[in-house]
């Protein structure tokens, strides 16, 4: 008998691989028919979760998951959809995995957790609550809605969020905010880097604190802000042209802490450090 | 989650003249005093008796109700009204109860189904036809009846049956199959088939 | 169909009625119909059950002092829980005390449960926070205190994710360790500057810290 080529010995193994991978994951999808204003609550240990607009009324969910020791839990209880990742047996954190992707009306709220994300927002004008101990969390282009991020180490990115309310906590997660304004931001990490840039909005109230971490803010010259900086052994500096406004409750020492208004200084703006570097610059 | 029994809107529920439901929750999440005790007053026999009959023990049920309000007042600036207060609340009470319970070591659901008969399980009622029960229960017998059902029973039967969670919500919340949560319910009612019938007996004999 | 073959059955088909074959059983089985009616019957009982049960005095009382401790309340013109004597001892120098109870309390779910020793512990801290007066040095004993039950509380969490989640073990440590710091330095600032707002919203910001970083791990030990 003639053997077979090497090369096309391979490709019989890779091919063989190939499909025994693919045998091991499976999907499901899932479809709803969704009321105004409703709500999902997905809890997922390992894998991501992908949210974006998608036709109203309804709820289009794929999920993808890594082998058959797990199982999607899908129920609806009226306008509000629950899903969550079921573990049958022990499985490693590959064999855990399950991805998730949701196209779901742009006015659903959202609770999502994820122990090692990734989780990613767009497009939905709604309450949310993300949280992931190790999760990269990314919300982009939501308007009015609230929301409230929360990592242990994951980097958190807000980008083009208007008009609502943020909550942001990360342990040591990196913290970027693009473009995000509304009436209350706080931001709150212990060595996370916090880097915002922007112009702070409108009559906001904005904080922005953390123990350890740097903090960078960089706003244009139409901002409109009332700012304080101070850090108790790190250091402040800034680039902006502020007119320095006496602020009774507040001291200023050069290199620790600073205080000024541009424009007609209706954002209040808060920024605090214990150890960190605090910089602001004109952008 | 069915409604409370017998719930008006948040709107119409008046807690002390002028104070309606809706206002206490605003005022509370600004700290307002009166507003926590007008909504500790609405909702404190409702938690309390879930929590006594979750767990069949007063002290226990004191604290739980504590802790369970407590969380409520820390939490209540997040309640954003898209369900019923009570029902949100009511929710949060479950969890204190269970997260209390999986900390004693709460009965575990058996993920399979025993076909012998438990030792404190109810007597397969197969081929003896028996009195039945209808217009005998009052209220004090079931009640005791329930206190003395096996823990993992009364959980389930609490939650089912009075409290109006349906089985795919227990199998969530307890982590189990809905297949297991309906045999489970099915054992508890078997059960207090069972003292009720029992108690029944007892009191014709007296008489 | 046997009636052993109908109440086998019986708790999967109780709501929805089962198919034509069970139903018959049913319409021609005194037994099991008897025992269908007794069970619906139960079930429609219980609905019945009002929550009548009326929680003692204490409870509220236990609620109010803690409302108190951890500042949930403010103080309103219509009334409030604040006592007159609670008020004198809501001074800037006090402000360890509700702060550290904060942290007490905002834990004390994972620590309150798991034994009876333990969960005397923080109400004899509350007790000693409340006869206390404006002493920073008293203060700094109940942080003292407050610390080493928050230094077991982290073993235990710690513990709880090398068993639930080991491959975040690592990272909760590293975590645990970064927010003790931040509450070493938040209270110390407190501690030099007690009158400064900023320096308490700090401080705060530690706890809320601290808090959510216990709130994820005890979501990996539920099941």
């Amino acid at each position: 008998m003639m053997s077979m080529p090497r090369g096309f010995y391979w490709v019989v193994m890779l091919a063989s691989c190939t499909a025994l991978g693919a045998a091991a994951q499976s999907k499901k999808e899932f479809h709803y028919t969704l009321g105004p204003h409703a709500a999902i609550n997905l809890v997922n240990q390992f894998g991501g979760v992908t949210v974006v607009p998608g036709p109203e009324g309804h709820a289009d969910i794929t999920a993808l998951l890594h082998s058959k020791k797990i199982e999607v839990d899908a129920v609806q209880r009226g306008s509000r959809l629950e899903l969550r990742t079921h573990f049958l047996q022990n499985a490693s954190p590959a064999e855990g995995q399950v991805d998730y992707e949701l196209h779901i009306p742009a006015d659903t709220s959202l609770t999502v957790r994820s122990t090692s994300g990734p989780i990613s927002v767009e497009g939905i004008n709604a309450d949310m609550t993300l949280e992931g101990d190790t999760a990269q969390i990314t919300v982009r282009q939501v308007n009015g809605g609230h929301i409230h991020a929360r990592t242990l180490s994951g980097p958190i990115r807000l980008q083009d969020v208007k008009h609502g309310d943020v909550e942001v906590v990360s342990v040591s997660g990196p913290v970027t905010l693009t473009n995000t304004d509304g009436h209350m931001l706080t931001i709150n990490t212990t060595d996370g880097k916090i880097t915002y840039t922007g112009d702070f909005g409108d009559s906001g109230e904005y904080v922005l604190a953390n123990h350890s971490g740097d903090i960078d803010v960089t706003l244009p010259a139409s901002a409109s802000v009332d700012i304080t900086a101070t850090s108790e052994k790190g250091t402040v500096s800034n680039d902006f042209p502020f007119h320095p406004v006496p602020h009774s409750a507040f001291s200023t020492t050069q290199g620790k802490s600073f205080a000024g208004t541009a424009n007609a200084g209706s954002s209040s703006v808060r920024l605090r450090s214990f150890s960190g570097r605090i910089h602001v610059k004109k952008q | 989650m069915r409604p409370e029994k017998g719930e008006l809107t948040q709107a119409k529920k008046t807690l002390v003249p002028g104070l309606t439901e809706a206002d206490a929750i605003d005022r509370a999440k600004r700290g307002d005093a009166e507003s926590f005790e007008a909504l500790y007053g609405m909702h404190k026999r409702r938690v309390y008796s879930l929590c006594l009959r979750m767990t069949g023990n007063t002290a226990e049920a004191e604290d739980l109700t504590q802790e369970a309000f407590l969380q409520l007042y820390r939490k209540i600036a997040t309640f954003r009204g898209e369900s019923a207060f009570s029902t949100w609340l009511h929710r949060l009470a479950v969890n204190v109860v269970l997260m209390h319970l999986r900390k004693k070591g709460l009965p575990e659901v058996s993920l399979e189904e025993s076909l012998e008969p438990q030792e404190d399980g109810p007597k397969k009622d197969i081929g003896a036809r028996d009195n039945v029960l209808a217009g005998s229960i009052d209220r004090v017998n079931l009640e005791r009846a329930i206190e003395s059902l096996p823990p993992g029973y009364r959980i389930i039967f609490v939650l089912h049956d009075i409290e109006g969670y349906e089985h795919n919500e227990i199998a969530e919340i307890m982590g189990c199959s809905i297949g297991n949560s309906k045999s489970q319910l099915h054992k508890a009612r078997m059960k207090l088939r069972d003292l009720l019938k029992t108690s029944r007996a007892e009191k014709a004999t007296r008489n | 169909m046997t009636c052993a073959e109908f109440q086998a059955v019986l708790p999967y088909i109780i709501d929805n009625g089962g198919n034509a074959e069970q139903q018959e059983h049913l319409r021609n089985c005194e037994v099991c119909s008897g025992l269908v009616n007794d069970l619906k019957y139960i079930a429609e009982q219980a609905k019945l059950l009002v929550p009548m049960m009326e929680p003692p005095k204490k409870v509220w009382d236990g609620i109010k002092t803690s409302l108190e401790q951890e500042g949930l309340v403010k103080d309103s013109a219509r009334g409030s829980l604040l006592s007159s004597s609670a008020r004198t001892r809501w001074g800037p120098s006090n402000w360890l005390l509700p702060i550290a109870a904060a942290l007490l309390v905002a834990v004390g779910l994972f620590y309150y449960h798991n034994n009876i020793a333990e969960r005397q512990a923080p109400t004899e801290a509350n007790s000693a926070m409340a006869g206390d007066t404006a002493n920073v040095a008293g203060s700094s004993a109940t942080a003292v205190q407050s610390a080493s039950m928050g230094n077991e509380q982290d073993r235990q969490i710690l513990s709880e994710i090398a068993s639930h989640a080991p491959s975040l073990s690592q990272a909760y440590q590293e975590d645990l360790q970064r927010v003790n710091a931040y509450i070493a330095d938040a209270q110390g600032i407190v501690a030099r500057n007690p009158d400064d707002e900023d320096s308490r919203q700090a401080l705060m910001e530690a706890y809320q810290q601290k808090a959510m970083l216990y709130n994820m791990a005890m979501r990996h030990s539920l099941p």
